[in-house]
């Protein structure tokens, strides 16, 4: 809004010099008319300091004079406060106007910081941009920036495709009394629902190479094109024209920061409306506006993606790590396959010099149950030694069950009742008072549980006591079962988790070392502690 | 009647070897630990000693080496399930060393042909 006073043509420049020319008082003391006169009041201030005003309005001679310049003076005053008045007015309405349509940008910033993608983001935009509260454009279209390719994309276009839709969508919202807010929150909450306009869009697409062409002109040289109706006819045919009103158009480039976002395009086809300064400025402040919010969101969507590709990287690999690990499992089996067949010679050349004895009494028919009798028990020991190798190599699928760790510890600690007692073995126990719910497999946890129990049964033949112990802190439910009994010698500490390698006279040497593949499946591990001649702990940590 | 001794941790194959020895006429007797076999070979004098290598107590190379220690002319079979020691240049001054098997017809054989001589 532009200030009345500067119109007001100039009445005094200098006021001690006498230079009266146009001075109203000068004018007045000769008796002139003075018709529509409204000094600014750096003038009136210039006058009351003039000594010749001064001079005029004080002095004895011409009282009527002086009466004059007072009565003047006074309408000058309050045609003055009359035009402050007019002034603050338009100024009032002015902001009003520009409250509302803060009030509407506001509306409008709103829904777009709930939107959460892009589409979302850019339907609020064109819904501002369309809704007869806000700008009222008949249609609007935005094009995107794609930094990839070094193109400008159409994306999205919103309006009625003619007259007839126009006319049935208007008078919806009329009838209805769709308010704007309703309108945002259609935007919102309504999914995917390609328009005419946005099908026509999308497929346009123009190279950032084409620097004639006025969408790229208006990205390139960072500025708005009001295209009016005579001017339309002298562009350069181009796919834009096809799109748009030939009655004409605005394109408003979106920046945010110094990095072009995009284009957005307005027209008024069905209405033919003008388009006007002021809604170029209103429309490039709202660009302006949601520039950043269509940066944000894209860098969001940006994002998310980048997180889907680092989860497919991550699953990927989690997969190799996993063949890794049975590779590795393979390299120990290569190893272990010498132990093995070592393992399994003994029973065998059992067996069979037994069965050539069995064979050769049998033709002398002589044959008592004894040698039978101990093949059977060679084959049970093969069997034993057998499964118990299948159960290191094989690659374990863990049955998962949500159960509590304490309920499986009570559980199998009664299997052993009896056998502590004919050991001599006290029990003791101590469960966490909250229950351990951790996902595992029982069985397998259960087996690790009898291993280690076995383990420390056989530690103790004179007995002793036994402690099962479970504890649980933030990431792990933990078990442990200790002993009093021999201890393990901390060279035979290294070689604990060795497959055969075993210091009992009947044991297969695997116990532990499955029990450490069980729980390494399951992502926990496994502690010792030892003394010799005073006793050993295990303690297993599963993860929650 | 020869005497043979012997030492095998395996009570199921020491059975065996006993009664297969048995039959084949010897009187036999037997340990499962290393250190048991030494204080046997002072004290009994066996004519041969059958030996694991694997056994409890004490090595079977170093009760090997003892008993030569003892009575060098004393015949000695190492009798393992491996091969292992066969590299051992420790087992060389045994008289013979075999791979157990379920036949027994070898470690017979070799008994018998080292009794001979």
């Amino acid at each position: 809004m532009k200030s009345d006073f500067l119109d007001i043509p100039l009445s005094c420049f200098s006021p001690d010099k006498k230079e009266q020319g146009n001075c109203w008082v000068n004018l007045l003391a000769s008796g002139e008319k003075l018709e529509i006169f409204l000094p600014s009041d750096k003038r009136l201030g210039n006058c009351l300091e003039c000594s010749f005003f001064q001079k005029l309005s004080s002095r004895s001679t011409g009282r009527r004079s002086a009466d004059r310049i007072a009565e003047e003076s006074l309408k000058i005053l309050l045609g003055q406060v009359k035009t402050f008045d007019n002034y603050l007015e338009r100024i009032n309405q002015d902001l009003n106007k520009k409250l509302e349509e803060l009030s509407l940008l506001k509306k409008v910033s709103d829904a777009l910081l709930k939107s959460k993608e892009l589409d979302k983001t850019l339907r609020i935009i064109l819904t501002g941009v369309t809704a007869g509260e806000a700008f009222g454009f008949n249609r609007a279209f935005i094009f995107l920036v794609n930094p990839k390719t070094q193109t400008l994309e159409g994306r999205m276009g919103l309006g009625p495709k003619d007259q007839e839709e126009a006319f049935k969508i208007w008078s919806h919202i009329k009838k209805e009394k769709v308010t704007f807010e309703q309108m945002l929150e259609n935007a919102l909450s309504s999914e995917e629902q390609e328009n005419e306009l946005t099908f026509k869009i999308k497929a346009l697409t123009f190279s950032l190479e084409e620097k004639e062409n006025i969408p790229i002109k208006a990205i390139l040289e960072k500025r708005s094109f009001n295209i009016k109706e005579e001017e339309v006819s002298n562009l350069k045919p181009g796919k834009i024209l096809e799109l748009l009103s030939p009655k004409g158009f605005l394109l408003v480039p979106i920046f945010s920061e110094n990095k072009a976002i995009g284009i957005l395009a307005v027209d008024n086809l069905i209405t033919g409306n003008k388009i006007l300064e002021d809604d170029q400025v209103g429309l490039e402040t709202f660009a302006n506006q949601a520039a950043s919010q269509i940066e944000n969101i894209i860098l969001h969507e940006e994002l998310k993606q980048k997180l889907k590709e680092l989860e497919l990287t991550s699953q990927l690999l989690r997969e190799n790590q996993n063949y890794l690990m049975q590779a590795e499992r393979w390299v120990d089996i290569g190893k272990l396959a010498t132990t093995v067949a070592h393992e399994i010679k003994t029973p065998l050349v059992t067996m069979g010099g037994y069965a050539r004895r069995a064979l050769r009494k049998a033709v002398e028919g002589k044959l008592g149950p004894h040698e039978l009798e101990i093949i059977v028990k060679e084959t049970e020991r093969l069997e034993s030694i057998t499964s118990e190798i299948l159960d290191y190599s094989k690659a374990t699928r863990l049955n998962y069950e949500k159960k509590d760790l304490n309920l499986l510890i009570k559980d199998a600690i009664e299997v052993f009742r009896g056998k502590l007692r004919y050991n001599g073995i006290w029990l003791k126990t101590r469960f966490s008072l909250e229950p351990s719910i951790v996902n595992f497999d029982p069985k397998r946890i259960e087996q690790v549980l009898f291993n280690l129990i076995e383990n420390a049964i056989d530690a103790m033949p004179e007995g002793g006591t036994l402690t099962i112990r479970t504890k649980r802190n933030e990431d792990f439910a933990i078990f442990k079962v200790e002993d009093t009994g021999s201890g393990i010698s901390e060279e035979n500490l290294q070689k604990l988790y060795i497959p055969f390698f075993t210091t009992k006279p009947k044991g297969s040497g695997l116990g532990l070392p499955v029990c450490k593949k069980i729980i390494a499946d399951h992502q926990g591990y496994i502690e010792v502690k030892s003394e010799v001649n005073k006793g050993s702990k295990f303690t297993v940590y599963l993860p929650f | 009647m020869y005497k043979i001794l012997l030492v095998e941790d395996e009570p199921h194959l020491l059975e065996l070897y006993q009664e297969e020895l048995q039959d084949e006429g010897y009187e036999v007797m037997s340990t499962m630990d290393g250190e048991e076999a030494v204080l046997l070979t002072k004290k009994n004098l066996p004519d041969l000693v059958v030996l694991d290598i694997k056994i409890k107590k004490l090595h079977g190379l170093e009760v090997l080496k003892k008993i030569k220690e003892f009575n060098k002319d004393l015949p000695v079979v190492l009798n393992s399930a491996y091969e292992t020691f066969k590299s051992d240049f420790s087992s060389w001054i045994a008289d013979a060393y075999l791979i157990k098997s379920s036949n027994l017809a070898e470690l017979k054989e070799k008994i018998a042909e080292l009794l001979v001589i």
